[in-house]
């Protein structure tokens, strides 16, 4: 059995487009959401963090022809070409293969009369534009699974290289904002009437974002940094409960947490430091991801919770939040979590209010979704 | 040593026909539209499940199949965190994708509807069996051009070997434009399957054979 090591990563934000520049962005406590009136993503102004459209079409000119790619394809590539930039692996072969996580795609295409075909609208086919500009040899995976896409595209990734399936796994997650999407979630009463505030006692709902993460697995040792990232658990689990809401008392989301840290602890004896929560600032939410900690009996650990400064990037969030995670690792930090002030949930928890300087070896990420979906997986760093 | 690993019972529904092992067990005519279609297999599946008509094409096609699937079963029962599903189609929910779009198209008619837009996610479908059979294990929703026997055997395998499952559920529900076809598989453990000769091994290529008809 193989170990999957994180070889390189990139998140495209409103904060920036390279991995760097968000993180120095999340560490100084800098919210992307801002106030977003436009008439052509929703009847009303609203809270979210947005990508310039204008600085991903400068930047794609210099890869290809921005006419010929959507917005969503032009991230995913941008991201790609980023995270492969300063390694070599052999992305071309059939040692390698692309999981695309996204809960909508081109999902934009069933309202625009643009010249790219409908047809792109199908996940697999946008998933082959992105295979077939990059030359990729395999066919690409995609998981569709709401809010925790992003989570189980690394699970995935995780498993297929522990199993020795592929030496390198590109995950990427990505969705972008639509009217789809942000009417969708306003006529489900989930956004907030200012940004976005994770966990909360005047929380009042959800922040939406849009942003795109990739993170490149590899198995291969040559060429890691020292002390890399490397994957030990990742589980996923149903509430059984209902389709749009969280279960009460976060059944779903404590399977996935004992199961991905029973099988972190078979090769690991390292104390979670922080745990990234998905902390979306939905009532229910909060307060079920709370019920989940303390009956794993982590209420002792520092909650972080990345919403209230990317908003909520639906198939992006798990991808991008667990870059951060790790990387805070790296980094010696624990981030803050922008929008908390006083604990609003039923349970005892700890949020992280500022970013901190503290030495963690491991960390826990979550997400749960739509369809009482909840998945885990946790980050360590090899020592 | 590991259990082996079988196939133990798959359904099939398409125009208008559900098949179990490919033997018929119900069918309406082929030219009657698929809210009437799937209306005649409730009834004829004696549900009482109230919540089945609040649901999309794509869930009730899904719920439907597993039923058919679950009746053919000599131990039907699959609830808990042992029992894991990994659905895949080439459509995702695009069905209510363009039902719910339609909802916003118009300015001066503008109605989103949360109980339309939920269903605009494909794992709903995997929820609503969850709901149904008290389903709590590890689940997937895949989008793929076409049924990927070795990947999915792959998923699968690891599913059943490493992540302690003991029974899954792997299909394939897809639903646009009133035309549709699933086909559900029951996957279990060798200690899990009754002496029964209809038991298939669960291999890529015996994966293959009984997708092939999609």
């Amino acid at each position: 059995m193989k170990t999957a090591f994180v070889l390189s990563d990139n998140i495209i934000s409103s904060l920036g487009f390279t991995t760097t520049e968000n993180l120095l962005a999340i560490e100084s406590m800098k919210t992307g959401l801002k106030l977003v009136s436009d008439p052509e993503l929703f009847v009303s102004p609203f809270y979210a963090s947005l990508i310039s459209s204008e600085l991903i079409h400068k930047r794609f000119e210099d890869i290809a022809d921005p006419n010929k790619f959507t917005k969503f394809e032009q991230l995913c590539i941008l991201s790609i070409k980023e995270a492969l930039k300063n390694i070599n692996i052999p992305y071309e072969s059939e040692d390698t293969i692309l999981i695309l996580s996204t809960t909508k795609g081109n999902i934009d295409l069933l309202d625009k009369k643009t010249s790219i075909s409908e047809d792109r609208v199908y996940l697999w086919k946008t998933a082959e534009i992105i295979k077939t500009h990059f030359n990729l040899k395999n066919t690409p995976l995609v998981i569709s699974n709401a809010c925790i896409s992003g989570v189980l595209g690394l699970v995935v990734g995780f498993r297929l290289i522990e199993q020795e399936k592929y030496k390198n796994v590109i995950v990427v997650g990505a969705d972008i904002l639509s009217e789809f999407v942000v009417s969708g979630f306003h006529s489900f009463k989930s956004l907030s009437t200012t940004p976005c505030k994770p966990f909360d006692k005047d929380r009042d709902g959800l922040s939406l974002g849009e942003a795109v993460g990739t993170v490149i697995l590899t198995a291969e040792t040559n060429q890691l940094a020292n002390e890399p990232i490397k994957i030990i658990g990742g589980s996923s689990s149903n509430d059984a409960n209902h389709i749009s809401g969280p279960s009460r008392t976060g059944e779903g989301l404590y399977i996935a947490i004992k199961n991905a840290m029973t099988q972190a602890q078979k090769t690991s004896s390292e104390k979670i430091g922080f745990i990234s929560t998905h902390g979306t600032a939905t009532l229910y939410n909060d307060e079920m991801e709370a019920i989940a900690f303390y009956r794993m009996k982590m209420s002792d650990i520092p909650l972080v919770g990345l919403k209230g400064i990317f908003g909520h990037t639906l198939g992006a969030a798990g991808v991008i939040e667990s870059i951060a995670a790790y990387q805070s690792i790296k980094r010696g930090v624990i981030h803050g979590t922008v929008g908390f002030e006083n604990p609003g949930v039923s349970v005892p928890v700890i949020v992280n209010k500022k970013t901190v300087s503290t030495k963690t070896n491991a960390c826990l990420k979550v997400a749960s979704g739509f369809g009482g979906c909840n998945a885990a997986i946790v980050f360590q760093r090899n020592e | 040593m590991n259990d082996t690993i079988f196939i133990s019972k798959f359904c099939k529904i398409s125009q208008n026909c559900v098949t179990v092992n490919v033997v018929p067990s119900f069918e309406v005519d082929k030219s009657i539209a698929f809210p009437y279609f799937i209306k005649e297999a409730y009834k004829y599946l004696g549900m009482s499940y109230s919540k089945f008509f609040k649901m999309d094409n794509l869930s009730k096609l899904g719920i439907a199949t597993v039923e058919f699937l679950l009746n053919a079963e000599n131990k039907p029962d699959i609830s808990g965190e042992k029992t894991g599903i990994v659905l895949v189609n080439s459509e995702s929910s695009l069905d209510t994708d363009k039902a719910y779009q339609k909802t916003i198209s118009n300015k001066t008619d503008y109605f989103p509807s949360p109980a339309v837009f939920v269903y605009t996610l494909p794992n709903i479908v995997i929820g609503e069996i969850c709901i149904k059979h008290k389903i709590t294990g590890e689940s997937i929703f895949f989008v793929s051009k076409s049924f990927n026997s070795t990947f999915l055997h792959f998923y699968v395998t690891d599913l059943m070997e490493r992540q302690g499952l003991n029974s899954i559920l792997l299909g394939w529900v897809d639903y646009l434009d009133n035309e549709f076809i699933s086909l559900f598989c029951l996957i279990k453990k060798s200690t899990e399957v009754e002496t029964d000769k209809q038991v298939i091994n669960f291999t890529v290529s015996n994966l293959d054979k009984v997708f092939k008809n999609l």
